[in-house]
């Protein structure tokens, strides 16, 4: 039954955005208001409808219904509540499903709150979003079916299983123990940690987020609207996206963190500079908008932009389902590699004739001249908002381009063209990275002091004094506490410039009005940040980055890793810590695993300050190592344990010390206040309701 | 119509000439590059065969330095030294016993290359794919600088004719004084 309900609401959904795309261009051309309407209730119905299809799946995840060959592929009888629940994105068929519906959601949403503001760029958004919707409701019925089922059939060599979507002529139902004994399998013991479990759907948020800018720009691009309408509307969605992804991103780190077991929490694994890149180009947009906002400048640029952030997530998602590059995450090769492919290259190259059409006929041209050269020197102008944004923007692109070209350019191409195949590990990251993340802080820490138009190197260096000395004292308290590499040094100096100059702009934004309207701190400080949430808000952000560029450069550049074996009872030092070995246990935990635990005890200075227990898991055939990790501010204690033998006569461990690894969780928690602050809708009292009491009074003067 | 469809045609011949320029200089780069590695490079010697080593010497911390820079075969992308699998515990055992015989790090990641391929390293060891590898990010870089640059000198000559328009947009915000009187004059327009 429950089959047969999501089949069919899957189905409805799909032509429902089939009809949403095409009443919705139609509507459009012919101006019909009409159609436009009809598309605009089609479009919002896909998601009722995808709703229900989940539900159902969750039904069936939730009471067992191991006919159902998803359900049977993710969980058997062991699996506790909370993990048949996320199972709907465990693998690929049932993520698919979930992404369509998280997808649906926000467009309707997106076409219901912008439908009068934004009245006459709806057929179009209504169009792509729908087209976007279609294609992926598409996959999922046409090549991901995940209400397909078991079935026995009789043939002349016994009875036989089958998989499919309907049942087969003279088919029967197999029973409940064979499929519970036989075909039910686990969840991924992997994507059971907490971060796994929030980590896909925040990433799929965001993702599917970055839909609604895109149908906004093509909506403006095809209806020729190209005023900041279409920025004004899409800003919003675009930070709320943002947010989403940089919260996946962060989770992921977190749970690799966690499960993965090598002390790291970034690998520069293709698949998580898949979700990476589209957050490059996104951050980008977020700075460049305000440029065609404040100045109604770089018009075709933000146009790429927001194409191009789109495309990086239709490419991510290619790449990571259809098994283009393999590793931990890419769940499944699956027939949907192909469609997907020629769904990102026509998206892209459409977009791209587009902009290429609107900006050949003259209809993006700037409406100011971008930089005035004339006066007082070029050196003004070099340092004006204007050029350093752009600089910011060729940065997040170059960024884009070299970690573009090491997970995905460079390997497929030496495979494609060489024969060849190889890995562009974390020493490549390394060495092209490093620089363009320096020229992003520097550019954090000038680009807020800098005017619009000009900036004069007097000013400039003027308002850099206050955060120049609270950077030099930060970099004493530094080299006091004994840091004497000059690199690390460096880019502890730029990063915490950054995080000074956001700081600083805050004080002095509140230190205005209290002067001059004798407010007290808090006051002046609530009042600057209501007054322009996205500015302040920003610079919440700014000091978020401060904090998670501290702690990457400690636990990159100062990482400590140590293997010893030990005896029980015996102690290890290694940095500031001394570990000793106390117990080995063996358990069967409830679903199954097999673990080895050790007990160990870490003292400081002779006190004890954590008992850990490291575990090494064993699936039937997947090995995993949980960390034990004693995390101060100051550093993490990282104990894995490796290797034992004799019941743990002797154990295995690798210890890491991460200092200040903690500063990415706490930067990152800045941070999403931060983006919360700029997104949080401002009240709307802005300069125009001076206009209405004068047309009302002439109105009245006219009546 | 005739001059602007001429035109156009002059800026594809120059646009597909620069594309060449530019692949030509890219060819060069990593063969240069390729030349110098290759150059570099040390003969690799191999120890006698069949003889047993005493492995009892070398530290795990010897044996993860070098896996470090390897790359598990089975699990694509998770680095030698940290990989729970039955398959990297034997490499890291062969490292291990390569140390003992003497073998500095590069003969080692030399010699897994040697029998896995590239695949196995971070960076290619092979001099054309290496400088392919790390050559290319550099070029775009330098390509999408020099188009920049470019396009601010086009700009500066453009408006040469056309600045006294544009004067009355310049703002000098960051002033302390202005900045404060501005935001006074905003907070009185709203209140």
């Amino acid at each position: 039954m429950l089959a047969e309900i999501g089949l069919v609401t899957i189905f409805l959904a799909f032509v429902a955005a089939v009809y949403a795309t095409g009443a919705a261009v139609l509507g459009g051309q012919r101006g019909s208001e009409r159609l436009v309407i009809s598309a605009r209730n089609a479009a919002i119905a896909v998601f009722p409808l995808l709703l229900i299809a989940t539900a159902a799946m969750l039904i069936a995840l939730i009471q067992q219904q191991y006919q159902l060959t998803y359900v049977a592929s993710v969980t058997d009888p062991a699996t506790p509540l909370f993990y048949r629940i996320t199972a709907l994105w465990g693998a690929q068929k049932g993520s698919l499903l979930f992404w369509s519906v998280l997808m649906s959601a926000f467009t309707a949403a997106a076409i219901a709150m912008n439908w009068r503001s934004n009245h006459r760029l709806m057929p179009y958004v209504i169009a792509y979003s729908s087209a976007v919707m279609a294609f992926f409701i598409g996959l999922v019925f046409f090549f991901e079916h995940p209400f397909d089922r078991w079935w026995w059939v009789n043939s002349p060599e016994g009875i036989r299983a089958i998989e499919s979507m309907f049942i087969p002529a003279g088919a029967i139902t197999p029973p409940y123990e064979w499929l519970a004994t036989e075909k039910a399998h686990g969840l991924n013991p992997l994507l059971r940690h907490f971060g796994m479990i929030i980590h896909p759907p925040m990433l799929y948020l965001g993702f599917v987020g970055f839909t609604i800018p895109f149908a906004f720009a093509m909506a403006a691009l095809a209806s020729g609207d190209l005023s900041t309408n279409w920025i004004k509307a899409t800003r919003r969605w675009t930070l709320i996206s943002w947010i989403f992804l940089t919260l996946g991103l962060i989770l992921g780190g977190r749970w690799a963190y966690d499960v993965l077991g090598w002390g790291g929490y970034w690998g520069w694994d293709p698949v998580e500079n898949a979700a990476f890149l589209p957050w490059l180009i996104g951050t980008a947009f977020l700075h460049s908008v305000m440029m065609q906002e404040k100045r109604g400048i770089l018009k075709v640029w933000n146009m790429f932009l927001v194409i191009g952030t789109f495309s990086a997530v239709m490419f991510g998602t290619f790449a990571t389902r259809s098994g283009l590059i393999d590793s931990v995450h890419a769940f499944a090769r699956s027939p949907v590699g192909m469609p997907m492919f020629l769904f990102w290259a026509a998206i892209t190259l459409i977009s791209i004739g587009l902009i290429l059409y609107r900006w050949n006929r003259g209809e993006l041209k700037d409406e100011h001249q971008y930089f005035d050269f004339s006066q007082r020197g070029n050196l003004k102008v070099l340092f004006s908002r204007e050029v350093l944004f752009v600089f910011n923007n060729i940065v997040f692109v170059a960024l884009f381009v070299v970690i573009f070209w090491g997970s995905f350019g460079a390997p497929v191409i030496t495979e494609l063209f060489l024969g060849e195949e190889i890995t562009l590990g974390s020493q490549y990251f390394l060495q092209v990275t490093p620089p363009l993340f320096a020229v992003m802080y520097i550019l954090m820490g000038i680009a807020p002091l800098s005017a619009w138009g000009v900036t004069s190197m007097v000013r400039l260096g003027r308002s850099l004094v206050v955060p120049l000395i609270l950077t030099a004292v930060f970099m004493i308290v530094f080299v006091l506490g004994g840091m004497a590499s000059p690199l690390a040094l460096f880019a502890y100096f730029i990063v915490s410039l950054a995080g000074f100059v956001a700081l600083y702009e805050i004080y002095r934004g509140a230190a205005a009005r209290r002067t001059s309207l004798n407010e007290d701190w808090l006051t002046a400080l609530r009042a600057v940040f209501g007054r322009n949430r996205r500015r302040y808000g920003g610079y919440i952000v700014h000091l978020g980055v401060t904090v998670v560029g501290i702690g990457v450069i400690g636990s990159t550049m100062f990482q400590q890793e140590t293997t010893r074996t030990l005896g029980r009872g015996e102690v290890m030092d290694f940095g500031n810590y001394s570990m000793r070995y106390d117990h080995f246990t063996e358990a069967i935990a409830e679903d199954g695993r097999q673990m080895e635990i050790a007990d160990v005890t870490v003292f400081q200075q002779g006190q004890e300050v954590a008992r850990l227990r490291p575990r090494f898991d064993v699936y039937p055939d997947m090995p995993m190592t949980i960390a034990g990790a004693h995390s101060t501010l100051e550093a993490d204690y990282y104990v894995l344990l490796s290797g034992w033998v004799e019941q743990g006569r002797l154990a295995t461990f690798k210890v890491y010390i991460n200092p200040l690894v903690n500063l990415i969780w706490w930067g990152s928690l800045i941070l999403m206040l931060g983006t919360f602050i700029a997104a949080w809708p401002a009240q709307q009292v802005e300069y125009t309701p001076a206009r209405a009491p004068v047309a009302a009074r002439r109105q009245e003067a006219s009546a | 119509m005739k001059m602007a469809t001429n035109q156009r045609i002059a800026g594809i011949r120059w646009g597909a000439r620069l594309c060449a320029r530019i692949v030509i200089v890219w060819a060069f780069c990593i063969w240069v590059v390729q030349l110098s590695i290759a150059s570099a490079q040390e003969p690799i010697t191999t120890p006698e065969p069949g003889a047993v080593v005493d492995t009892s010497a070398v530290s795990d911390d010897a044996v993860n330095a070098v896996a470090a820079s390897l790359y598990c075969p089975v699990c694509e992308n998770i680095p030698l030294d940290v990989c729970p699998t039955e398959a990297c515990i034997q490499w890291r055992e062969e490292i291990r016993i390569q140390l003992a015989e003497g073998q500095s790090e590069q003969q080692i990641i030399t010699n897994f290359v040697d029998r896995y391929g590239d695949r196995v390293v971070g960076v290619p060891e092979d001099p054309l794919l290496r400088g392919l590898s790390l050559i290319t990010p550099w070029l775009i870089g330098a390509v999408v600088l020099v188009a920049g640059v470019s396009i601010l000198i086009r700009w500066r000559r453009g408006q040469r004719g056309t600045l006294a328009t544009t004067t009355g947009t310049v703002s000098t915000l960051d002033d302390e004084a202005s900045y404060r009187a501005r935001l006074e004059s905003d907070l009185i327009k709203r209140r």
